[in-house]
């Protein structure tokens, strides 16, 4: 029998008749004194719903994409999906001259299904349709020229190539020059080795050399599940050493930045993310194996190459954005006459336009919306 | 007559020019800073301080407009997938053109008369209700959740003596505070309480939901629960009297005793992985304690301003819309 079960058994049941919502009390009957370090029934379940909430708000307010799709859900589908299904459910009063009511829409009772059907289509499909399109195009264009190459931004596209170019030896083998130029970029790139303790520079350097080798192993652009863990570790790893380094080096300096590290893309060293600095390397990497490939079979020299290289991927990632941004458009714009196939608008059923006296075009129609009252709804009218 | 400046001649290795396709992609990719360029070149031109306070806004509202370059990935694990986040400038692009846009389209292309009734006017409620409902919509979203949520925030960090945002006015998220919140050393536990979390760590230390032994564990040992309280009131102690050496001491131990419960519960065959991942969470480590403080003390802001976003975005536009339709109702049929 293990010491916590032998404990357990020993457990004392705490007395039925206390309070249990004052801590004192029930610190007290459980032998603690008044000074109780046990937080009362009401403080738990407190916390609980504390904890249940940061579990709805944490990816809502971290991932843009589960934010928008939280706003999509309960503030666009749902109150409009509601509203579409309510509108004109309930007759208005019936006008003075009854005539001007069509025959279509004095037979029309209950839920108003046709409109309710219209939004939902509309809804549930344009607010995904927003990543939707963007995220295939750039799947496909990973896979094509450059491989995560064409996620960098492109300053940082721009000026790592150049810092790389500079930095790769135009003697000897390209293969294996192209491969000196990635050792020497990666100190480079990671600036506070510059000041930092040299137990952070000896771990950088095995570091360097595993990241290297892990990144040799896939192809380019490669989705295999063992490698993107071991990627992950790898990252993981350099988190926890930089989180060490600024908690006992930087505590003040860094504040609120203990997961930042001095780094430089070929511009002005700044701090940045680790989990930045990291993606943009792994990404870069891309790059030096596309040109690595390029090697084989073209005979211009390395630093042509690489600009060409470096064109070539800036040009694939204009025409996946343009396509991206395109293609959405064009989706969306046919997705309203998908969704929205009736010749007239549902959600008016119960009130034609009836003595309408407006002019004509779209400046009257401007008109006729500026001329639209602010009034003060009659609550209770619109509550029945 | 002149010389030649020799100095002044190339001497790079020849890199053919990028092609006008190249220059071109260049360019819609850096749109977003050569207007920052252009605003910041017209800006020092700039003199009175008024047209500089107008111009700032300008400023960044064009620079968004012109962000088209896709950098941002994150990696989705169901489905697995690495969605595209689209930048703010292609999002703005293909909310206005292509919800917005395309919807009024389709309410004016439906606003026309049936048949060819002589007479009879275009009926402008469905496009109306279109821009009223999508162009505030889509605005507010984009340019005023930020801003509403900043300042509830800053209004709740000011009264509540915390630190919950950075100097430019950013909220820091759940992840920032459990990475820069963890109170694993004495240099850091120092660093927030001068810095600006003092009355956040003395709250936090005092309350037993944070800082305190669950009932769960209170109760199965009596013996720990011991153990734990007299360190937890140690701890409490030394960080009134900002001994950060001495605090930072009890939080190793109280540490050290939570994980030697845990390691061996884990033991316990009786007890699934499910109902042990559910009794660490209730018992999180006690170095976080200060982290789990602050992530809950924002989240009654991003609940008021979601509440807000709702009512704002979503069911205000659509009964602002129901009212004024039923109100021209009445007035074009004589009841108003």
């Amino acid at each position: 029998m293990s010491v916590i079960q032998s404990l357990a058994k020993s457990a004392p049941t705490p007395p039925s008749s206390i309070p249990r919502h004052s801590p004192g009390a029930y610190g007290a009957a459980m032998g603690l004194g008044r000074a109780s370090v046990v937080p009362s029934l009401a403080n738990a379940a407190q916390l609980d719903l504390m904890r249940g909430l940061s579990s709805v708000f944490r990816p809502a307010a971290e991932i843009f994409i589960a934010s928008i799709m939280v706003i999509d859900v309960f503030a666009l589908w749902l109150p409009r999906v509601l509203g579409a299904l309510f509108r004109g459910a309930d007759k208005p009063k019936a006008p003075k001259d009854a005539s001007t009511l069509t025959k279509a829409t004095t037979y029309l009772k209950g839920l108003n299904w046709n409109n309710a059907w219209e939004e939902t289509w509309r809804e549930v499909c344009s607010g995904p349709a927003l990543f939707f399109w963007p995220t295939i195009l750039f799947s496909m264009a990973r896979k094509g020229f450059g491989g995560r190459a064409v996620e960098l931004k492109q300053p940082v596209l721009e000026s790592l190539t150049e810092r790389y170019s500079e930095l790769t030896p135009s003697k000897g083998s390209k293969a294996k020059a192209l491969d000196a130029g990635w050792h020497k970029l990666l100190p480079k790139v990671f600036t506070e080795l510059e000041t930092a303790p040299k137990e952070f520079k000896t771990f950088m350097d095995g570091w360097f050399k595993k990241f290297s080798q892990l990144l040799s192993e896939q192809p380019i652009g490669s989705k295999n599940k063992e490698y993107v863990r071991k990627l992950e570790q790898h990252e993981k790893a350099l988190m926890d050493k930089v989180l060490d380094l600024n908690r006992t080096h930087n505590p003040k300096k860094r504040f609120y930045k203990y997961d930042h590290i001095l780094a430089s893309f070929g511009d002005k060293p700044s701090l940045k993310p680790v989990s930045e600095v990291f993606n943009t390397l792994v990404n870069f990497r891309d790059l030096v194996r596309t040109a690595k490939r390029k090697t084989a079979h073209e005979s211009a020299a390395l630093k042509p190459l690489l600009k060409g290289v470096y064109h070539r991927i800036l040009r694939a990632k204009a025409l996946y954005s343009v396509l991206s941004v395109g293609i959405t458009l064009a989706f969306l714009s046919r997705l309203v006459f998908w969704a929205q196939k009736n010749n007239n608008y549902p959600a008016n059923r119960h009130v034609p336009l009836g003595g309408q006296k407006s002019a004509s075009g779209v400046a009257g129609g401007f008109k006729q919306w500026a001329k639209a009252p602010l009034i003060i709804p009659n609550f209770k009218e619109w509550a029945r | 007559m002149s010389t030649i400046d020799t100095t002044a001649i190339n001497l790079k290795p020849a890199v053919s020019p990028p092609s006008w396709v190249t220059r071109a992609s260049k360019q819609y990719l850096t749109f977003d800073s050569t207007v920052d360029k252009y605003f910041s070149n017209k800006e020092k031109s700039i003199k009175s301080p008024v047209l500089k306070k107008i111009l700032k806004p300008i400023k960044s509202l064009a620079v968004m407009l012109t962000s088209y370059d896709f950098n941002h990935f994150i990696n989705s694990k169901t489905p697995r997938a690495r969605i595209a986040e689209p930048p703010l400038g292609a999002l703005m692009l293909m909310m206005y053109i292509g919800l917005l846009g395309a919807r009024a389209a389709r309410g004016w292309q439906r606003g026309k008369p049936p048949g060819s009734a002589q007479g009879q006017k275009r009926d402008y409620r469905e496009m109306l209700d279109v821009l009223r409902r999508d162009m505030w919509g889509i605005t507010f979203y984009i340019f005023g959740f930020g801003v509403v949520n900043r300042l509830l925030v800053n209004r709740a960090q000011k009264r509540k003596k915390l630190i919950l945002q950075n100097k430019e006015g950013k909220t820091y998220t759940f992840t920032q505070h459990d990475l820069n919140a963890r109170l694993s050393s004495a240099q850091v536990l120092q660093a927030h309480y001068d810095k600006g979390n003092k009355q956040a760590l003395l709250k936090a230390a005092n309350n037993n939901s944070y800082m305190g032994v669950p009932q769960f564990i209170a109760r199965r040992y009596p013996e720990l629960r011991k153990q734990l309280a007299d360190s937890v009131n140690v701890f409490r102690s030394a960080l009134r009297n900002a001994d950060f050496a001495l605090a930072t001491e009890q939080l190793e131990k109280l540490d050290t005793m939570r994980d030697s419960v845990v390691k061996q519960m884990s033991k316990n065959s009786t007890l699934t992985a499910k109902k042990l991942g559910r009794l660490t969470k209730q018992w999180p480590e006690y170095k976080d304690f200060l982290a789990r403080y602050l992530q809950h003390k924002r989240i009654p802001m991003d609940v008021t301003s979601f509440g807000l976003l709702f009512v704002l975005i979503g069911y205000g536009p659509i009964w602002l819309n129901r009212v004024l339709t039923e109100h021209q109702y009445r007035k074009n049929n004589g009841m108003v």
